[in-house]
């Protein structure tokens, strides 16, 4: 258990998912969830608190709070996606973007695709330092993305989870489907709703499939990337349906890829080398 | 190959265990206030197969008489979030005022709103399927 925990992986791949991560943040406080800047402008009086809030004696988000978590995060983001600095810009920008969701959610709407990137946010600084391209295995960072790839799983398990907890087994023949496409659903989940049985049938199937998550664990990596993809495809339906993203964790969800060969810089100077080598009599005539 | 210390080994375990455990704990028994140890529960409750889908909609009334619907854009407000407080609102409709300030900031060469209304969209079902029947209900009415 413990060698699985910690199985290696090559700096490179940290260096990489550490970029991708830290560049996210910005993006999404920006863009992808830009609704939660305009807490800043709603009144005291709608503001309830989270427990961990409480506990921390958080004060409640105000325009000043709000803006000085915003251009701190982005700044510091894009500095920590360089990969300097790891533990103490790792932590800085765990720290502001976990306040960040606490200005999100303490309105009575709690959305759960922020976990696993949370949890990514908190392991990445404990990964060490990892240089682009750098082969060496590292223990800690094969922590680092092991705990961000439970964080994954644990999402899709523990969602079905709480569909029995909340919902009992009525859900799978519940019109919660239905629901959610007439509430936010787009032209193509419309036309899916005229199908007879199609939302029920979608019910057994995201049961099923987030049940059995956890086998991307067993599996060969050949068979770990194709399970990989085929959640990639559920939340490609999920935005073409319904219009839920869940970006942050599809972001985390990168951490089961070998990133560290995904190394568009390299690209980019191969390609210019070769596009320059032949114009260069042409210049030199 | 860069191996970790015992100490450090004993560290993220511990961490790991604690941590997993509360995500556990508020998955079984938790609430939504324990976030981020909530439990995952969007689209986690049963609907019912033969009653109607309800979709609130925060509507305004400006002072020229012109019905429009609110949102995020126009009032910063998001429905799941009037959804969520709903009860506070049929309670007591004068905090609406906060949305009708909302909507003057954002739109100050607007005539203002006169009226908030939240009103109740229901879309009849039968076995999970829609039958094409809407009913429209106020629910909450605040005239400053």
């Amino acid at each position: 258990m413990t060698r699985w925990l910690f199985a290696p992986v090559p700096k490179a791949r940290i260096a990489a998912f550490r970029t991708l991560v830290y560049l996210f943040i910005p993006l999404d406080v920006v863009f992808f969830s830009a609704w939660i800047k305009s807490h800043g402008n709603l009144p005291g009086n709608l503001y309830q608190p989270l427990i961990v809030g409480r506990l921390l004696h958080l004060p409640a988000p105000t325009h000043l709070l709000v803006d000085a978590v915003y251009y701190a995060l982005i700044p510091l983001s894009l500095l920590a996606a360089t990969g300097r600095a790891p533990r103490l810009l790792g932590w800085a920008v765990f720290a502001l973007y976990l306040e960040w969701m606490f200005i999100a959610m303490s309105y009575g709407k709690i959305d759960h695709d922020r976990y696993s990137i949370l949890v990514a946010l908190a392991a990445l600084p404990t990964a060490g330092k990892a240089r682009h391209g750098d082969r060496t295995p590292s223990e800690a960072g094969g922590f680092a993305l092991r705990v961000t790839q439970i964080a994954v799983v644990a999402t899709y398990f523990l969602s079905s989870i709480a569909k029995l907890r909340f919902g009992g087994l009525e859900w799978l023949t519940g019109a919660t489907l239905t629901r959610a496409f007439i509430r936010r659903g787009t032209l193509l989940a419309q036309w899916l709703l005229k199908i007879p049985g199609f939302t029920t049938v979608s019910q057994f199937g995201i049961v099923g499939f987030e049940l059995l998550s956890p086998i991307v664990f067993f599996v060969k990596p050949k068979w770990r990337y194709a399970i990989v993809a085929g959640f990639y495809l559920f939340h490609l339906m999920t935005v073409s349906l319904i219009t839920i993203s869940f970006i942050p964790h599809q972001i985390a969800m990168a951490g089961f890829l070998p990133l560290e060969k995904v190394t568009p810089i390299a690209w980019w100077r191969r390609w210019r080398n070769r596009t320059e080598e032949p114009s260069e009599p042409v210049v030199a005539a | 190959m860069e191996r970790l210390n015992a100490r450090g080994r004993v560290l993220r375990i511990v961490a790991t265990l604690f941590f997993g455990a509360l995500t556990l704990a508020g998955t079984f028994w938790g609430d939504d206030t324990a976030f981020p140890f909530a439990p995952f529960q969007m689209f986690a409750i049963a609907d019912k197969p033969n009653e109607p889908v309800l979709v609130l909609r925060t509507d305004g009334i400006d002072v020229t008489g012109r019905r429009l619907e609110l949102d995020e854009r126009n009032a910063g407000v998001r429905r799941a979030e009037i959804e969520a407080q709903i009860e506070r609102f049929k309670a007591d409709p004068s905090l609406l005022s906060s949305i009708r300030e909302s909507y003057s900031a954002r739109n100050p060469g607007k005539p203002p709103l006169a009226e908030v209304d939240i009103v109740e969209v229901q879309h009849h079902l039968h076995n999970a399927q829609p039958t094409g029947e809407i009913t429209e209900v106020v629910l909450a009415r605040y005239r400053p």
